[in-house]
């Protein structure tokens, strides 16, 4: 028996220590800084493309703000006054006696919980089992579901009306909740992200002999996150905006939801006042932006998973 | 502690394409070290992956310890596997991953804390049991998926290639380690591989396959030594067996012009064609080539035109082509000893050894043994 | 998402699943007849609170269950706008659960009405002995099809004519408004020399919001129409005098379209422009200079608007009965001065202006006094405009094509034909079924 090998060259590749690892990085990003460098031109375009997209997205933000602490004159004038003079908290006060705003704060805060927290719940569960587990019809289940996602659901909105109008849930917190809860846009990210997972963990997890919950929660979610988080952001905000439905199903505000009670405010034929208007919606986005900056860094990773493989 | 018995095992992906795993008829004994070995896309791993459960059989049964595995979950076949991407659990400390399967089965923290000690002792892993995946390098990853198998102490070991992402240098190592855990541990053991070197090396015996069918079980040395036919041949060995189809006459086959005798019991049961195998080590070098006899009988050492001398300082190989072949003629590779020095367009006469010729029916690849 | 591989994803998925879906929502069967939801001694009013009239309905509403013990009222918040309260309408006339009242407006009452979902109050009303006659009979007539009424006039409106009385003084010019649209158009060069090359001199609001209805005061003032009864009349030589005319006024820079005027005027950058009188209470609170209203140009052109109140058809007699009670006492005089002095509307019955109360009112706010003494020169809108399904935004967008100068005569012969054909096919096979 020939005990001869050809081993080729012998890489002597082990793992760098991190010192080393982290020099090599700066070095590989210095390499590719300079790829990019075209000279102070394209340097200050850049700053001037950023300035630019800075002040679409943050001059309308600036104005509502600002408008929020104006005095009703104030609001049209030309030229346009870029700072409140005199500031005054009139609109703030105004917007609570005019409208039930604590009520409607309340409704949101109940209604965006309930049907995220149920959301989240449900599309996690139906993904991973549409993704991990075996069982007949699985495919046809998936189809239904993602079909579901292509519906709009003003299409939906009135058979979802007669139903609920049926049971009686007109103006209650669960008629405006539960038709919300369905999940197929999270069915459909979250089994994508699952169905990215590197299968072999999940073997290993069952030959470790994981059942199905003990899989889902120590193996599958610590993987997935950061999906999980964006997923979830996304699906708050989206539940703190929606109009439609909370608007069909309420009748006052013991079940209206912000963005309904806002448009109270607004007058139908003649003119707004915009600075309660305007106070409103600074308030509306607040929980919103606090959630964001609280959850940002895990939602970026979530956005870019994927894109690079460790 | 186990025997495996594979009784006909049969997969098949799709009814129009052929099994994955065609029948395979397997017979491991309680602490062998068995080696599936097979070019790629040859079944070796679905084979494997039948037996943890992770794959349905189609056809025939598997039994463990005689107990058909048919319907026993992944997690109640006491069978722990080594992946070859090592599938280490990342949000998992590398002393979580080898206590979560003790976790899961309700094994008490005092003992899972014990066993978990002592596999890491073994694997020398114990500076490394806070860290998480993400921060240790290939080999430590690979000895952490190791010990996540050992603490569990299972009835079988299902091992995919797990040194396949190692560097060539810490792969040969590893190789010996866990040669010798498993001597030591005794257990039963399913080894995958596609590199013949691993599967000579490591296994107590080795199990050939190619397209989801069995070739040859055999030890390395009998694999090595009797081929039962011209792929089992070709695929062990390194460099490989050269492999040339010639004409039988009167119990003399003619090798690109050259006459190799045969013994007499072989050349009666030959045909008129057969192939003819010879290692690289079953050639010698003559130094003027002797004409035997006259006419059609030819010449007995054969005059290669040196194309590559691969030198590996104790010895060497040399690969040529017959002088006057054309092109496309077989290259025939010879062993050399380190006191031979040829280079590249030199000419060599080379003499096969006698008793040392491999014989193979043409038209089947089958074996002509004696 | 991509628009054309959703739409093909729906044709091959769809038949399949749409269909599940619709099962699964259970659109069931509404109980259609009988009670309809609801109980007999609770009325339910579906409002949008038009001109922030929330309070003021509110108050209205304390009064009538003082007045009719053991009814009560229970205010719905049923939408932002006209066009909300019918699709909320319209999802409970799928579901179930109606109002007894609901707000209709002049574009949305008619179709429900054609479809037979809306209750004929003449019936109910001789019952209950309510005299029809003292509301103003242009806003009463305008729920009329087929000699049948499907509303009562709640919150109306008209254009006004408004203009910034320092630009007027600045060109000299007398402070009324014009005498009609030939008129003004003498005066635009004036105006336009006083106001400076960054002012206007008058902004409209676009197709979108709803030009379609104050420039149905230009075709009057030419002697043209939208439609006579159903048959459309924008090739009517009159009619396309009116484009033209309109169109003028945009080729030689004096007219701006925007979204909502209300700003520009009363941030002083525009000179003039017709608005709703619902805008009255709040320009005259903005601007920062003094504002003038006038009659629309023309005599007896000024077309209405705003909204009525309704019943639904598929609810019990008991309450109707009580619905209508409820309605009657919104709108009598009392009310419907205490409503449209919170508001800006007009009072819709004719007895109103003689209370003492509105005319204190009257005396102290002469711009009011404008709406109201126009009020008996309105005419009712041209059928294709506000009772066409669509209409009212088919003709705003043909307008924006003439302001944007594409030929009038060939968008409105486009206009006719398509009239024509919504008719056709949408209108006149129920129309007196």
């Amino acid at each position: 028996m020939s005990t001869s090998t050809i081993v080729g060259t012998v890489d002597e590749e082990k793992t760098p220590p991190a010192a080393d690892r982290r020099r090599r990085r700066r070095a590989a990003h210095n390499v590719e800084a300079s790829t990019h460098n075209r000279g102070p031109v394209w340097t200050a375009a850049g700053y001037v493309g950023m300035v630019l997209v800075l002040l679409v997205v943050a001059v309308p933000l600036f104005w509502i703000l600002v408008t929020s602490f104006k005095e009703r004159g104030d609001i049209y004038v030309r030229p346009a006054q870029w700072w409140p003079e005199p500031a005054t908290g009139q609109n703030y006060s105004e917007l609570t006696t005019r409208i039930p705003f604590s009520d409607y704060v309340r409704n949101s805060v109940i209604i965006t919980a309930a049907t995220s927290l149920a959301k989240i719940i449900l599309g996690v569960l139906s993904a991973y089992a549409l993704s991990l587990m075996r069982f007949p019809g699985r495919s046809i289940v998936f189809i239904v579901v993602i079909a579901a996602l292509m519906v709009p659901n003003q299409i939906t909105v009135i058979s979802n009306y007669a139903l609920v109008a049926q049971l009686g849930w007109r103006n209650t917190y669960q008629g405006i909740i539960i038709p919300l809860a369905g999940v197929a846009f999270g069915t459909f990210l979250m089994r994508n992200q699952f169905l990215n997972l590197p299968g072999e963990i999940i073997e290993a997890a069952r030959l470790d002999g994981a059942g199905p919950m003990k899989l889902l929660w120590r193996v599958v979610m610590p993987m997935s996150w950061p999906t999980l988080v964006a997923f979830a952001l996304i699906t708050v905000v989206s539940e703190w905006n929606e109009y439609l439905w909370p608007f069909l199903m309420s009748d006052d505000e013991s079940t209206a939801t912000l963005p309904v009670g806002l448009t109270f405010l607004q007058n139908n034929d003649g003119v707004t006042n915009w600075g309660p208007v305007m106070a409103g919606t600074v308030l509306a986005m607040l929980p919103i932006l606090v959630l964001f900056l609280f959850l940002q860094r895990q939602m970026i990773k979530g956005l870019t998973a994927g894109a690079v493989k460790s | 502690m186990a025997t495996v018995y594979f009784d006909e095992a049969t997969r098949r992906f799709s009814k129009e394409d052929a099994p994955a795993v065609d029948g395979i008829t397997l017979d491991i004994a309680d602490g062998e070290f068995l080696v599936l070995v097979g070019p790629s896309g040859c079944g070796k791993s679905t084979t494997l992956r039948m037996l943890a459960g992770l794959e349905p059989v189609d056809g025939g049964r598997i039994l463990v310890d005689g107990h058909d595995q048919k319907g026993v979950r992944p997690r109640d076949r006491d069978i722990a596997m080594v992946f070859q991407s090592y599938a280490l659990y990342p949000n998992m400390s590398a002393a979580q991953n080898m206590a979560f399967a003790l976790d899961n089965a309700k094994v008490s923290r005092s003992e899972t804390r014990q066993r978990v000690a002592e596999a890491a002792k073994i694997l020398e892993l114990e500076p490394l049991l806070d860290r998480k995946p993400g921060q240790m390098s290939g080999g430590q990853r690979q000895r952490v998926a190791m010990g996540r198998a050992i603490v569990r102490n299972p009835k079988v070991f299902c091992m995919d290639e797990p040194l396949s992402n190692l560097d060539a240098k810490l792969r040969v190592s590893t190789r010996s380690q866990i040669a010798g855990l498993q001597r030591r541990l005794g257990i039963t053991t399913v080894y995958v591989t596609h590199d013949q070197v691993e599967a000579m090396t490591m296994g107590h015996r080795v199990a050939v396959l190619r397209d989801g069918k069995l070739q040859q079980v055999d030890t390395p040395e009998r694999l090595y030594d009797h081929p039962v036919n011209t792929f089992v041949a070709a695929f062990i060995g390194s460099p490989a067996i050269t492999l040339v189809e010639s004409d039988v006459r009167e119990g003399v086959a003619r090798v690109h012009g050259v006459s190799v005798p045969l013994d007499r019991s072989v050349a009666g049961r030959a045909g008129e064609k057969v192939v003819v195998g010879l290692r690289p080590e079953s050639w010698h070098v003559v130094e003027t080539p002797a004409r035997s006899g006259a006419g059609d009988s030819g010449t007995t050492a054969l005059a290669l035109n040196v194309e590559l001398v691969e030198s590996l300082g104790s010895e060497s190989f040399v690969y040529g082509r017959p002088v006057g072949a054309d092109d496309d003629a077989d290259r025939v590779t010879v062993r050399l000893d380190k006191r031979t020095h040829l280079a590249v367009g030199d000419t060599v006469h080379v003499e096969p050894n006698r008793g040392e010729v491999h014989l193979f029916d043409a038209a089947s690849g089958e074996r002509i043994e004696a | 998402m991509n628009e054309f591989s959703r739409r093909g994803f729906l044709g091959l998925a769809g038949a399949a699943g749409v269909a599940g879906l619709a099962a699964c929502a259970g659109t069931g069967t509404a109980p259609s007849t009988g009670s309809g939801g609801g109980s007999s001694n609770t009325i339910e009013f579906w409002s949008n609170h038009p001109g922030n009239s929330k309070p003021v309905e509110q108050q209205i509403i304390k009064a009538f269950e003082v007045a009719n013990s053991g009814l009560k009222v229970k205010l719905v918040d049923a939408g932002k706008n006209y066009e909300e309260v019918a699709q909320k309408f319209n999802a409970s006339l799928a579901g179930g659960q109606l109002p007894d009242v609901v707000v209709v407006s002049d574009v949305t009452w008619f179709n429900f009405a054609l479809n037979k979902q809306l209750s004929p109050l003449d019936e109910l009303l001789s019952t209950a002995k309510i005299d029809t006659s003292d509301y103003v009979d242009a806003l009463y007539n305008d729920y009329n099809l087929d000699e049948k009424h499907y509303a009562l006039p709640f919150s109306r409106s008209t254009p006004l004519f408004y203009y910034n009385k320092d630009l007027w003084k600045a060109a000299g010019l007398e402070d009324r408004g014009p005498k009609d649209w030939d008129e003004f158009l003498t005066w635009a060069p004036k105006l336009k020399a006083a106001a400076g090359s960054d002012k206007i001199v008058m902004e409209l609001p676009d197709g979108s919001n709803y030009l379609d209805w104050v420039f149905q005061n230009m075709v009057w003032g030419y002697g043209g129409a939208y439609s006579k009864e159903w048959t459309p009349t924008f090739s009517d030589p009159n009619t396309v005098e009116a484009g033209t005319y309109l169109q003028n006024l945009a080729k030689d820079g004096y007219l701006k379209l925007s979204k909502d005027p209300a700003p520009d005027f009363t941030a002083g950058i525009v000179g003039c422009s017709m608005m709703s009188t619902g805008s009255l209470g709040g320009v005259a609170k903005d601007a920062k200079f003094p504002v003038g209203t006038a009659f629309l140009p023309g005599d007896g052109n000024c077309p209405t608007g705003g909204a009525g109140v309704g019943v639904p058809a598929n609810i019990s007699d008991d309450r109707k009965k009580n619905a209508l009670k409820f309605i009657e006492f919104l709108t009598n005089a009392q009310n419907t001065v205490t409503f449209t002095q919170a508001t800006g509307y007009m009072p819709v019955r004719k007895s109103a202006v003689g209370l003492p109360e509105e005319k204190a009112f009257l005396e102290k706010n002469p711009n009011a006094k404008t709406a109201i003494e126009q009020l008996p020169k309105t005419r009712s809108q041209d059928n294709v405009r506000v009772l066409l399904p669509g209409g009212g935004a088919r003709i705003g967008k043909g307008l924006d094509q003439i302001v944007q100068g594409q030929d009038v005569a060939t968008v409105f012969k486009a206009l006719d034909a398509e009239s024509q054909q919504v008719f056709d096919s949408q209108i006149k096979g129920k129309l007196g079924a």
